[in-house]
C-alpha cells in the first residue's frame, strides 16, 4: 500500500497538546463554509505538510485524489517529506480493560418510511460504538457460584450504563447520554444454562426503558457535536443474548446480547415518531481498531 | 416470468414436457426459497412485531449487525491515530492518508 492510512478523531486532536495534534491543527480545514468541523480526508506528509484534502470524495474521485498526493510527495525532498521524529503520544487508550469485558455495539434504525426533506440529508441506517466494563464488573455479569438453573439480576448500575450511554440515537449523529433520573427500567437476568468443566453458559434477558422530556438538554463535559439537540425522547426495548463465562480464566470468551424496540427524538434529525431501533453487542477483538475508547467514557466516571 | 413463458411452450408439445418443465419451475421456486429464508429479517417484519424470542433472535441480530456492502472500509489496516501513522510514515518513508471525523471513524461517528 502506498500509503499509511489512519483514523482518527477531530476533537481530540483539534483540542489535543500532543505533536500530532499540534501537527494536524496545523492542517485541518473547514472544508465548507459554514461547517464547523474540519471533518474529511486528508493526505499529508509526516512532516506534516498538507498535500491534498477534501470533505468528502465520490468513488469516481478516490483514484485521482491519491494519485495526486503521491505525485505531490514523491516530488518533495526527504527532508520536507520526513522532517524531524515525533513522539508517538497517543497510541492507546491507557483507560482500556484488559482483562475485562470490552463489547462492540452496532445500533440500526429500521425505518417504516425515510426521513424526507432536511431530516433525510445523508441518511443512513447504523452506527457503532464500544461499550467497556472492568474485570471486576464483568464478573458481576453472572452470579459467583453458578449453578444450572439459578436466575440472577445484572446490578442494575452496570445495566444502566448501556440504556444512559450507548442506547441513544446515535445513528444519523451524536447524542447526549441520558441523565440518570431518565432511566425509568433497567433490568437483565442471568440464568444459568450449564455449567461444565469451570464453563458457564448465561442466557440474558431484560428490559430498557429511557424517557426524557424535560428541559435543558444534558450537558456533555466536552462537546464535539455542535447539533442542537431535542430533549424529548425514549426507548424502550427488550433484551435478550448469550454468554459463555470460563471460570479458570475467569473472562467471557463469547457474549451477545440483542436490544430491540422503539425509539424515539434525540436528534436535529432524529424522528418524533417512534422509529424501531436495534443494538446488537458482541464480544470485541483484542485489535487496535478494536480498542477505540467507547464515545461516552468519560461519564463512566472510571478513576 | 421467464420460467413461465418457459413452461407455456413446452407445455404446447407434450405431457412429459410439462411434468419437466413443472419440475424445473419446483427448483427454481425452492432456491428462492432457501435464498430467501438464509436473508436478513425484512426490515419491515421487525418493524411490524418488534418480536425479539429465542426462535427470532438469530435472524434478528444479524439484521442489526454490519452488512458486507458496509463494511468494505474495514479491510483498510487503518491506524488507529494519527500519531502512530506518522511515526509508521516516517520509517517507511510513506504518505498518510488521514480519515477525520467527529467521533473516531472506527467507533461512534
Amino acid at each position: 500500500m502506498p500509503f499509511i492510512p489512519a483514523a482518527d478523531e477531530v476533537g481530540d486532536l483539534e483540542s489535543g497538546r500532543d505533536a500530532a495534534s499540534r501537527l494536524y491543527q496545523k492542517i485541518a480545514t473547514r472544508h465548507i463554509r459554514g461547517l464547523r468541523t474540519s471533518q474529511g480526508t486528508y493526505i499529508l506528509t509526516p512532516s506534516g505538510i498538507l498535500l491534498s484534502s477534501r470533505h468528502s470524495i465520490s468513488e469516481d474521485e478516490l483514484a485521482e485524489f491519491l494519485a495526486d498526493g503521491i505525485g505531490k510527495y514523491q516530488r518533495l525532498s526527504t527532508r520536507e517529506r520526513l522532517g524531524r521524529a515525533i513522539r508517538a503520544s497517543r497510541t492507546s487508550s491507557s483507560r482500556y480493560p484488559e482483562d475485562g469485558l470490552v463489547l462492540s455495539l452496532v445500533l440500526r434504525k429500521f425505518y417504516s418510511r425515510k426521513p424526507v426533506g432536511r431530516a433525510g440529508i445523508g441518511v443512513v441506517e447504523s452506527n457503532r460504538d464500544f461499550a467497556w466494563y472492568k474485570k471486576k464488573e464483568a464478573e458481576q455479569f453472572l452470579p459467583s457460584t453458578p449453578k444450572k438453573g439459578d436466575t440472577y439480576n445484572v446490578p442494575s448500575y452496570l445495566v444502566e450504563r448501556l440504556a444512559r450511554y450507548h442506547f441513544t440515537d446515535t445513528v444519523r449523529a451524536f447524542a447526549d447520554p441520558y441523565p440518570a433520573r431518565c432511566v425509568k427500567k433497567a433490568r437483565l437476568t442471568a440464568t444459568v444454562l450449564e455449567v461444565q468443566n469451570g464453563v458457564v453458559k448465561l442466557r440474558y434477558d431484560g428490559t430498557i426503558h429511557s424517557e426524557q422530556d424535560d428541559t435543558p438538554r444534558f450537558g456533555l463535559a466536552r462537546s464535539r457535536g455542535r447539533l442542537p439537540r431535542r430533549p424529548q425522547r425514549s426507548f424502550q426495548a427488550n433484551l435478550l443474548g448469550y454468554a459463555t463465562f470460563d471460570q479458570a480464566k475467569k473472562r467471557f470468551t463469547e457474549f451477545e446480547l440483542v436490544a430491540l424496540g422503539n425509539h424515539r427524538g434525540g436528534g436535529e434529525r432524529s424522528s418524533k415518531d417512534l422509529v424501531p431501533m436495534g443494538v446488537a453487542l458482541t464480544l470485541a477483538e483484542d485489535t487496535p481498531l478494536e480498542r477505540v475508547e467507547p464515545f461516552h467514557l468519560e461519564w463512566y466516571l472510571w478513576n | 416470468m421467464a420460467v413461465l413463458v418457459f413452461i407455456d411452450e413446452k407445455c404446447l408439445r407434450r405431457p412429459a414436457d410439462f411434468l419437466e418443465a413443472a419440475m424445473k419451475m419446483m427448483s427454481v421456486i425452492f432456491v428462492l426459497f432457501l435464498a430467501i429464508s438464509a436473508s436478513p429479517v425484512p426490515a419491515q417484519e421487525i418493524t411490524r412485531s418488534l418480536n425479539l424470542t429465542e426462535s427470532s433472535y438469530a435472524a434478528v441480530r444479524k439484521s442489526i449487525l454490519v452488512r458486507p456492502s458496509e463494511d468494505q472500509w474495514e479491510k483498510i489496516p487503518w491506524r488507529p491515530n494519527l500519531a502512530v501513522a506518522i511515526a509508521e510514515g516516517r520509517e517507511m518513508d510513506k504518505p498518510i492518508l488521514l480519515w477525520m471525523m467527529n467521533g473516531h471513524p472506527c467507533g461512534m461517528t
